[in-house]
C-alpha cells in the first residue's frame, strides 16, 4: 500500500500540498546529536573479559659478558661533547696520588683568541701600532678541587709549542712545550692569579702579540704540576682565564679560545675481581653484551628497559681525600667498537645517569626501542653497550662497578607485556 | 514549478547541514569502542538491517510493502518498486552499563545502519536493489587500573600504575545485490547474492601513569591487537505472498518469508604490536575460515486499513552450530598455532532466536493533500532478542526493546525522512555479566524519483 500516490491525475487539478514545518522537523531530526555525550573511563564488565592479559610484568636479565674497552674517544684532553668534540671549559692543572686510583699529573693547556680592547679608552688598532711593554697571564679558577682540597698548588707555566685542536684530540696526542717562563701558586681561597711574563718574552713575542694572524701563530700556554706542589689537582675555566697585553697607553685583552688537559698516570690500581673502575680521563670503558633468548622475552612488548649497574660505593672512600662521583653515559656500539648513529650524527642510544641509592639506571625511550627491536628479532646494529664517563666534565672522578653475584650484577631490567 | 524548486532546496538545505553534522560523529563511531561489551564475544554484536519503516516496528517488517521504502534484506518486495530510490541512515546511541556491584559506565556512539539503492527494471514487477550493511559489530571498551607494587625496583617510585584498555572494534558487513519479481499480483519472490567482508580487532593497550593519571614518558604504551580479516559470499531467498480484501476492501495481509544461507567466511589472522603505522606482526599470518549460520526469517504485516499496519517477525540463527578455524571470545580453546584446538572445541554460542511486533498509524491514510501531521507516520513496536553469546554457561543473553518513530514527508513524492527510537535492555547483572541499558536514535532519509522514464506525450 503506498503512502502516497506518485502518479496523480492530469484530469483533475491539483492540490496545493502542504508545506512541511521545516523547523520543527530539522529540530526533531537533529535531537539524536544530544545523544553524543562524552564517554568516562570504566571497569564495568571487566569481569567478562576475565584474565584478558596486558598487566605488565617485571624481567631482570643479568648481562651476559662485560668487557673492558679501550676508548679512544676519551682523551687526556677532556675535550667537551661527545664524538664532535669542541672546546672544553675547564682544565686541570695539578699532581695527585689517589691512594684508590693511582697517581695523576695534570697539565692545563690554553690558546687565546684575538684581542679586544679592555676599555674605551685602548684600541686594538693602536696597540698594534705601538711595543707590548707588558703581558700578563691570567688563570681563573673554577670549583673543581680533588685530593688535598686545603693543599696550595705550585705551578709553572710554559709555553705550547704546536697548535692544541680545537677537535679530535685523542689519547695519544702530545704536545711539545717549551721552557718555563714563571712559577706561580694557586691556593685554596685564590679564585684567580694573575702572572705576569718575563720582559724577555714580551720582547720575544712582540710581534706575534700585535700580529692579525694572532690566532693562528700564537700556540698558548702549559700550566704543569711542579715536582713540589701539594697533592691536589684542580680545575681552572674557560671564562675568565686571558691573557692581558699592554703596548703605550693601550691594554688589550686576549680570551681564553680553547682548553685541554693533558693528563699522566702512574701506580694504576690492580684490578679487584668482581669489580671495575671507570674514571673521567682514563680511557677504558666497559661493554655490556645483553642476551634476549632467555626467560620468555622475546616478542614482547617493552615498556621500559633500563640497564641497573650496582656500584661499591664504600670502595673508593678515603678519610681527608676528595673525590667525586663520575657521571657516566650508556651508549649503543656496533660490532667494532664504533658508537652507533643515527640522523645527524647523534648517537642512536645514548643514555646520561648519575647515582641514585647505589646504583646507576640507564633508562631511556631510545634505550627501550632498540630493546624492544632485538626482543622482536629486527635487524639491529648495537651489539653491546658501552659505559663510560661523560667526557664534557673534565674531572678525575669515579665509579667503583660490581661485576659479582647475580643479584647486584649489571642486569637488564625490563617492564614488559605479553602480547600474547 | 518555482514553487516545487524552492521547496526541494528547502529540505536539501538542512539536510545537507544535518549530514555535515552527523558525518564526523558517524565517521569516528565506525572505529568506536561504546558499543556493548557483549559485542566482544564471537564476531560481535549481530545487527539487523530492515527498512526504516520496519526499524521503528519492532525492528522486523520483512511483509512490508511499501512504495516508499525500500527494503533489500527481503528481494522479494524489490518487485513492487515504481520509484528509483537511495536511503542513508545512521544513528545515535547512549548506553549505560551496570554490573552486579551497582557500578556504571557511559558510553555514546554515532553509527552508519545502512545505504541501499534500488529502481524498478519492469514497474510494480521486477526490481533490483543494492544494499551496504553492517552484519556484525564490535565496539566494546573496558578499562582495569592497576598498580604495580615492586619494592626495590630502582624506578624512583616503589610502584608502578597502570591501565589496561581492553578494546574492540570492527565487524562483518554484507553487500547485497538482490532482484525481486512479481509473479502474477499474489505472489513475489526473490533472491539476492552478498559479499561478507570485515575486519575484527580486539586489542589490549597498556597505559602507564603517574599518581595524577599523566602518562610517565620513559615507559612505552602497548598497544597488541589481533586482527581477523574475513570475506566470503552469501545469498538469500525470500518469498512474499499477498492476500488481499481479508473481509474488507482494503483490508490485506503480506506472509513473508526470507532465507540466507549459511555463509563461509574465509581469512587471516595476524598478531601485531604497535601504532597503527608502525605495527610489528608478532605472529605469521594464520589462514583459516569461519562459517556463519544460516538466517531464517518469517514475518506477517497486515493492513486492516489504510490508517493502519501491524507487523510481526521471528528471526532464527543456529549459532550452536557455529564453526570455525579461529578462536573468538566464547568459542574455541586457543592451540600453540593461535587456531583453534578441535580436540577441545569448547563453544558457549545459543541459537539465536528473535521475535518482534510493531504497528504504524497514518492519520491521512491514501490522501496526499492532508496536513502535515496527517501525513506524519507515527509507528511504535517492541522485540525480544535472544542473543548467541552466552559468556555464563546456561545464561542466555537477552535484549528487550521498544520501538518508537515518525516517519516525516516531504513535498516531492517518494521521499521521506524517518526519525526512529529505541529504549532497550540487554542482559543482566547476575555474576559477572553486566545489564546495557540503551536509548538510539537514528535517522533515515530515503529519497525517490522517476528515473529511466521516457517522456510521453498524452
Amino acid at each position: 500500500m503506498p503512502l502516497l500516490d506518485p502518479t496523480p491525475s492530469p484530469l483533475r487539478p491539483r492540490p496545493r500540498l502542504r508545506r512541511p514545518p521545516f523547523a520543527l522537523v530539522l529540530a526533531a531530526l537533529l535531537a539524536p546529536l544530544a545523544l553524543a555525550a562524552c564517554n568516562n573511563d570504566t571497569p564495568v564488565g571487566l569481569d567478562l573479559v576475565g584474565d584478558g592479559g596486558g598487566v605488565p610484568g617485571q624481567v631482570a636479565l643479568p648481562v651476559r659478558s662485560t668487557t673492558a674497552a679501550p676508548e679512544r674517544d676519551l682523551t687526556a684532553g677532556f675535550l667537551d661533547g661527545d664524538t664532535t668534540r669542541i672546546g672544553a671549559k675547564r682544565a686541570l692543572i695539578g699532581r695527585v696520588t689517589d691512594p684508590k686510583l693511582g697517581t695523576f699529573e695534570a697539565t692545563g693547556l690554553v690558546d687565546f683568541f684575538a684581542p679586544v680592547a679592555t676599555s674605551a679608552a685602548s684600541s686594538v688598532d693602536s696597540f698594534r701600532a705601538d711595543r707590548v711593554t707588558k703581558a700578563t697571564f691570567v688563570l681563573r679558577r673554577d670549583r673543581y678541587a680533588t685530593g688535598d682540597t686545603s693543599a696550595t698548588l705550585r705551578l709553572v707555566l710554559r709555553p705550547l709549542l704546536a697548535e692544541l685542536p680545537i677537535i679530535g684530540g685523542s689519547a695519544d696526542t702530545t704536545y711539545s712545550l717549551g721552557a718555563p717562563l714563571a712559577t706561580f701558586s694557586l691556593a685554596p681561597t685564590d679564585t684567580s692569579v694573575s702572572v705576569q711574563l718575563p720582559a724577555t718574552w714580551v720582547a720575544a713575542n712582540d710581534t706575534t702579540l700585535r700580529g692579525t694572524a694572532f690566532a693562528t701563530s700564537f700556540k698558548g700556554f702549559a700550566i704543569e704540576a711542579d715536582a713540589a706542589t701539594g697533592n691536589a689537582v684542580r680545575g681552572f675555566s674557560f671564562s675568565g682565564t686571558r691573557l692581558d697585553a699592554i703596548a703605550g697607553d693601550d691594554t688589550v685583552r686576549f680570551g681564553a679560545g680553547k682548553l685541554g688537559t693533558l693528563l699522566r698516570r702512574s701506580g694504576a690500581p690492580v684490578p679487584t675481581a668482581g669489580r671495575a673502575i671507570v674514571q673521567d680521563g682514563v680511557p677504558v670503558a666497559y661493554d655490556f653484551a645483553l642476551r634476549f633468548d632467555t626467560l620468555g622475552v622475546l616478542r614482547k612488548g617493552i615498556a621500559r628497559a633500563a640497564v641497573v649497574v650496582d656500584l661499591d660505593t664504600l670502595a673508593l672512600r678515603t678519610p681527608g681525600f676528595a673525590r667525586g662521583m663520575a657521571t657516566v653515559e650508556l651508549t649503543g656500539v656496533d660490532s667494532k667498537g664504533n658508537v652507533v648513529l643515527v640522523g645527524a650524527g647523534s648517537p642512536r642510544v645514548r643514555v646520561v645517569a648519575t647515582v641514585r641509592d647505589g646504583r646507576l639506571v640507564f633508562t631511556s625511550p631510545s634505550l627501550t626501542l632498540d630493546i624492544q627491536d632485538a626482543v622482536l628479532g629486527r635487524t639491529r646494529t648495537i651489539v653491546a653497550y658501552r659505559l663510560r664517563t661523560l667526557s664534557g666534565p673534565g674531572t678525575l672522578d669515579a665509579l667503583v662497578l660490581r661485576l659479582d653475584g647475580p643479584a647486584v650484577a649489571p642486569r637488564l631490567l625490563l617492564t614488559l607485556v605479553d602480547p600474547s | 514549478m518555482r514553487r516545487a524548486i524552492l521547496s526541494r532546496r528547502a529540505l536539501l538545505a538542512p539536510t545537507v547541514l544535518l549530514l555535515s553534522a552527523a558525518a564526523p560523529l558517524v565517521a569516528r563511531a565506525q572505529g568506536s569502542y561504546s558499543g556493548s561489551l557483549y559485542s566482544r564475544y564471537g564476531l560481535g554484536e549481530r545487527v539487523g538491517s530492515v527498512s526504516a519503516q520496519g526499524a521503528a516496528m519492532g525492528g522486523g517488517g520483512i511483509g512490508l510493502v511499501s512504495l516508499s521504502y525500500v527494503q533489500v534484506g527481503n528481494p522479494a518486495t524489490l518487485a513492487e518498486q515504481i520509484l528509483t530510490r537511495a536511503t542513508a541512515g545512521a544513528y545515535v546511541q547512549g548506553l549505560r552499563a551496570e554490573d552486579g556491584a551497582g557500578r556504571t559506565g557511559d558510553r555514546s556512539e554515532g553509527v552508519l545502519s545502512a545505504v541501499e539503492f534500488a529502481f524498478p527494471v519492469t514497474r510494480q514487477r521486477v526490481g533490483v536493489g543494492l544494499r551496504f550493511t553492517p552484519t556484525t559489530r564490535l565496539a566494546y571498551g573496558v578499562q582495569r587500573a592497576g598498580l604495580d607494587v615492586r619494592p626495590g625496583v630502582p624506578t624512583g617510585d616503589d610502584s608502578l600504575r597502570y591501565t589496561v584498555d581492553y578494546q574492540g572494534s570492527g565487524g562483518i558487513n554484507t553487500i547485497d545485490a538482490g532482484v525481486g519479481v512479481a509473479i502474477g499480483k499474489q505472489l513475489m519472490v526473490g533472491g539476492s547474492v552478498g559479499a561478507r567482508f570485515g575486519l575484527l580487532e580486539t586489542g589490549r593497550r597498556t597505559r602507564f601513569v603517574d599518581r595524577s593519571g599523566t602518562p610517565l614518558l620513559l615507559y612505552a604504551e602497548q598497544n597488541a591487537v589481533t586482527t581477523t580479516r574475513l570475506a566470503g559470499v552469501t545469498g538469500t531467498l525470500s518469498a512474499l505472498a499477498r492476500f488481499d480484501s481479508l473481509g474488507g476492501s482494503a483490508r490485506r495481509l503480506n506472509v513473508a518469508a526470507t532465507l540466507t544461507l549459511p555463509t563461509r567466511l574465509s581469512g587471516r589472522r595476524v598478531q601485531t604490536l604497535g601504532e597503527s603505522l608502525d605495527r610489528d606482526t608478532l605472529t605469521t599470518s594464520a589462514k583459516g575460515s569461519v562459517t556463519m549460520p544460516l538466517e531464517a526469517a518469517l514475518g506477517l504485516a497486515f493492513y486492516p486499513s489504510p490508517r493502519w499496519t501491524a507487523v510481526a517477525d521471528v528471526r532464527y540463527e543456529p549459532w550452536s552450530g557455529f564453526d570455525s578455524d579461529f578462536t573468538f571470545a566464547g568459542y574455541g580453546t586457543p592451540c600453540a598455532s593461535g587456531q583453534v584446538c578441535t580436540a577441545q572445541l569448547t563453544s558457549t554460542f545459543k541459537d539465536r532466536i528473535r521475535v518482534s511486533a510493531g504497528a504504524e498509524y497514518l492519520p491521512a491514510g491514501r490522501s496526499p493533500f492532508a496536513s502535515f501531521w496527517r501525513r506524519t507516520a507515527y509507528r511504535f513496536g517492541g522485540y525480544v532478542d535472544r542473543g548467541y553469546v552466552s559468556p555464563e554457561a546456561g545464561t542466555a543473553i537477552t535484549t528487550v526493546a521498544a520501538t518508537a518513530g515518525l516517519s516525516f514527508p516531504s513535498l516531492f513524492f517518494g521521499s521521506r525522512a524517518d526519525l526512529n527510537a529505541e529504549v532497550g535492555q540487554r542482559g543482566e547483572t547476575t555474576g559477572t555479566l553486566v545489564r546495557d541499558r540503551y536509548v538510539r536514535l537514528g535517522l533515515i532519509f530515503s529519497f525517490g524519483e522517476r528515473w529511466f522514464d521516457r517522456p510521453k506525450l498524452r
